[in-house]
């Protein structure tokens, strides 16, 4: 994880959009302020970053579908998020943003709470206990059957899970911003942000990371 | 009870899920750990009863003990049989329904037994020969449940591990050390005042009651102590330490709670750890100087990966 994301948008832009709007000066770093203002000759900045943004998200959403769990946790460990402080008020806590897959909730002491899917419901609900406690994967938060009771409020929750920072503009122009996965993905990454670019569809796109995941399984 | 010296409940969890290609430690499986344990445990000791029986033998005292009494006096209402205003040395409880009952109105002592509790201090009876009038209620005693009634012992509620049955049960008692089992024929032959028997208690298994019987030397059955393996007490901590003997049971154990795992596991082919299982039943049953036979080897796999 020594790319930065101005390097590698920079790569995707050499294949889709490889100048600046006069169409003739070739977009490198030492213009990449120039480029976010007034945009390449094809796409505007935000268009790119955005393709950039689905290529990654496809590549990590075809590992999570496609590798056996230990694998995967290897794979995906530019990914690994830790959050030490997820707050949970009347039984329910918001999931973080760019939250893909959950590993592992706890309470400050590290005892475990699952995340289950509501479907688990009928089957665990009669199990919960103040020592076999259990959250429920609602939407956009994780929740308790039972409020409080075996949730106290809290801001101290860790929740280690896998997601995906959505990279802005600035990412790009500071040129310090590292890509999250790990750099031997970063042809993938490119090459499925150049599909989204040459706008095939959601399909073609997920195929494409089927694809190229399941060819380093090989 | 024996209990591993090694293996707690989250020992086993941790070595059995680990052994599980992929398996996901944030699932519906770690909230059942304790009940699928607790099925592994039933699991394993009713299979393997013939080498491990004797391991969980414990004393229980089945005698008069625990009953409760009241410090005051209460209502006696006869239409609706019901005893009010009564305060006991414990409050009733939902777990006094069915126990016997002794108390006084007046100078009349009687009967019955609790049908229904409804508060802390009041109760519904039932029984024959009740007041027929309404009355003031002293003296009340609450028999313990397993009261000698007739001279049989309730024991549904020890959980009993019932292999081998009763042939594998002790009782002794402190009034005499002849205390013999008896096949129900036989126990109904007892003559109290044979020679042979006037300083014998005879007992019989009835269902879920002992009957006993005793010689006409004897002045009660004295305390009496059943001596029998029970069933593996219910894990609730993740702490607790497993009731398998440490060696081959708690190996046997782990291999049948991941069994019982993985089945639970969507897309999970289970493979039974048959060759694992045998050569660790075999290990037992040598480790305590018992033969086994090959196929009786393969029953107990089949038993233990099929339950």
């Amino acid at each position: 994880m020594s790319r930065t994301v101005q390097s590698n948008i920079i790569s995707l832009l050499q294949r889709i959009d490889p100048t600046l709007k006069d169409g003739t000066t070739v977009i490198a770093a030492g213009n990449i302020a120039t480029w976010a203002s007034t945009a390449g000759a094809k796409f505007n900045p935000q268009q790119v970053v955005d393709f950039y943004n689905e290529g990654r998200t496809a590549l990590a959403n075809a590992v999570d579908l496609h590798y056996p769990e230990p694998l995967k946790g290897t794979v995906l460990g530019g990914l690994a998020q830790l959050n030490a402080s997820l707050t949970f008020t009347s039984g329910a806590a918001p999931k973080p943003t760019g939250f893909i897959k959950s590993v592992f909730l706890s309470d400050v002491n590290n005892a475990q709470i699952t995340i289950n899917p509501i479907i688990m419901i009928p089957r665990l609900k009669d199990l919960e206990t103040s020592t076999n406690r259990m959250v429920f994967d609602y939407g956009s938060s994780f929740s308790a059957l039972t409020g409080t009771t075996n949730i106290p409020n809290a801001a101290t929750y860790k929740l280690s899970y896998y997601g995906i920072t959505t990279f802005v503009l600035s990412d790009v122009t500071g040129g310090a911003t590292v890509e999250q996965f790990n750099d031997d993905w970063f042809p993938k990454i490119i090459q499925l942000a150049e599909a989204v670019a040459n706008e095939q569809g959601q399909q073609a796109v997920n195929a494409l990371a089927a694809q190229l995941v399941q060819g380093m399984l090989k | 009870m024996i209990y591993s010296t090694i293996y707690k409940l989250q020992d086993a969890y941790r070595i059995a899920t680990a052994d599980i290609p992929g398996f996901d430690y944030n699932s519906p499986i770690y909230n059942e750990r304790f009940d699928l344990a607790n099925r592994a445990q039933y699991i394993t000791q009713a299979n393997l009863a013939d080498a491990v029986a004797e391991d969980y033998i414990v004393d229980t005292s089945i005698n008069l003990t625990g009953g409760n009494y009241s410090t005051s006096t209460g209502t006696y209402t006869a239409a609706t049989l019901d005893i009010s205003a009564i305060t006991m040395n414990a409050v009733f409880t939902s777990g006094d329904v069915g126990k016997k009952i002794g108390f006084r109105i007046g100078t009349s002592t009687y009967l019955a037994r609790i049908a229904q509790v409804i508060g802390t201090a009041e109760i519904v009876i039932a029984g024959n020969s009740l007041p027929a009038g309404n009355g003031t209620v002293a003296d009340l005693i609450v028999f313990a449940s397993n009261l000698p009634n007739s001279s049989s012992i309730d024991i549904s509620s020890i959980g009993l591990l019932r292999y081998g049955s009763e042939l594998a049960w002790q009782i002794v008692s402190d009034a005499t050390q002849s205390v013999n089992m008896m096949s129900r024929e036989s126990f109904e032959r007892f003559t109290p005042s044979w020679y042979g028997n006037v300083n014998a208690i005879v007992w019989c298994l009835v269902g879920t009651k002992i009957l006993f019987n005793q010689g006409s030397n004897l002045a009660s059955l004295g305390n009496i102590t059943l001596r029998a393996p029970v069933l593996p007490s219910v894990l609730t901590a993740d702490t607790d330490y497993l009731r398998m003997l440490d060696g081959a049971m708690c190996n046997i154990f782990i291999t049948v709670y991941r069994n019982l795992i993985m089945r639970r596991i969507p897309g999970m082919n289970v493979k039974a750890d048959v060759d694992e299982l045998a050569s660790q039943i075999q290990a037992l049953f040598q480790s305590r100087g018992m033969q086994i036979k090959e196929e009786v080897v393969a029953d107990k796999v089949k038993a233990l990966i099929s339950a």
